[in-house]
């Protein structure tokens, strides 16, 4: 079985050389592939100089479109599961035997680590929690699909999943919206409890000014995403 | 209408159009973008020449002075043409992303293959 852990990194030069050498020592059985999304800072001399397995895009796109290049990458080179683990070491690759599970035994097509079910390790701050669970209430009420960590960046798909989100990926606001066009295409969702690390270095990507902004334009798109798309009879 | 002031509006008008053509055939604006563009003029242009057609659409619709009708239809017209350039944007923000994509997996391709002939 063909495996591929897509690592997004934009301006990770503080983590990426743990998170991809913890992986080729310790997870020799996965392929990897860093996307560069145009880091301003020295990712990319790190990466060419470790010679890991990357991509680099020539232009900034975003976590959306970064991520989306992996999984081109992913289905042109007919891998069977494509994985997606955060560039900044928040994801133990321990559990990505957990999250790739539900897929191997064929119960799910997209699942996705979720850090709430067990309520262990790293919760994130308060505002981010409340931001999460508004979320997780829309896509509830949209398309009926029970997501405890909505923004979780740690995720696998099977082959079909792979295929469609290497087509179809939102751009602006991945992560919640990846689970609403999933699941109204008929894809098998399944959440899997992990345990996550506060992040080592770097600085996140979300801060608490654009918290509300991007709660509004979350929950607009996948509402629109489900004006959009009609549920296909099974 | 003062017939000096339509003159002026036509000759304007006229500008307008030539403007646009010696875009188009310089091929500096796609014929596909431009219809908009033509056809407003067009509607210009016949609006000139026959300004009581603008008191006529006025009073079908309710508007008091024909000089609002003029801008009323000026700013919806302005609106579509806005909308549009949005769509264009959005469509070819859409391609960028799938180019800059294959161009980085290629890219790897090449970084890979050129490595290999080195040894």
């Amino acid at each position: 079985m063909k495996i591929l852990v897509i690592i997004p990194a934009y301006n990770e030069s503080e983590n990426i050389e743990k998170v991809v050498d913890n992986l080729i020592e310790n997870y020799p059985q996965y392929d990897y592939l860093v996307v560069n999304d145009c880091s301003t800072d020295d990712t990319e001399d790190i990466l060419k100089r470790r010679g890991y397995n990357y991509i680099s895009l020539p232009v900034n796109l975003g976590i959306g479109g970064g991520v989306q290049s992996g999984y081109i990458y992913a289905a042109q080179n007919d891998y069977d599961i494509a994985i997606q683990i955060d560039g900044d070491g928040q994801h133990d690759p321990a559990y990505i035997g957990k999250l790739i599970r539900p897929i191997i035994d064929g119960e799910a097509d997209i699942t996705v680590g979720s850090r709430f079910i067990e309520k262990e390790g790293f919760q994130t701050s308060f505002l981010r929690r409340l931001g999460i669970n508004i979320i997780r209430l829309v896509i509830k009420i949209c398309c009926g699909v029970n997501a405890t960590d909505t923004t979780s960046g740690f995720r696998a798909s099977n082959r079909e999943a792979t295929k469609f989100f290497a087509s179809n990926y939102a751009q602006d606001y991945p992560e919640p919206e990846a689970i609403v066009s999933a699941s109204l295409n008929n894809f098998r969702f399944k959440d899997v409890p992990v345990v996550m690390k506060e992040r080592e270095g770097g600085v996140s990507s979300i801060n608490a000014k654009r918290s509300i902004y991007y709660m509004i334009k979350v929950s607009l798109a996948i509402i629109i995403c489900r004006i959009g798309t009609r549920r296909k009879k099974k | 209408m003062n017939p000096v002031l339509q003159i002026f509006f036509i000759i304007c008008i006229v500008v307008f159009l030539l403007i646009i053509i010696r875009y188009l055939t310089k091929k500096q604006l796609n014929l596909k973008y431009s219809l908009v563009w033509l056809a407003a003029a067009g509607c210009m242009l016949i609006l000139a020449l026959f300004p009581q057609l603008v008191e006529k659409i006025g009073n079908l619709v309710g508007i008091a002075t024909p000089v609002s009708t003029v801008f009323v239809f000026a700013g919806m017209f302005m609106l579509l043409i806005i909308l549009t350039l949005t769509i264009i944007v959005s469509h070819m923000n859409n391609r960028i992303y799938r180019l800059t994509q294959m161009q980085a997996i290629l890219e790897k391709r090449v970084r890979e293959l050129e490595s290999k002939n080195e040894k």
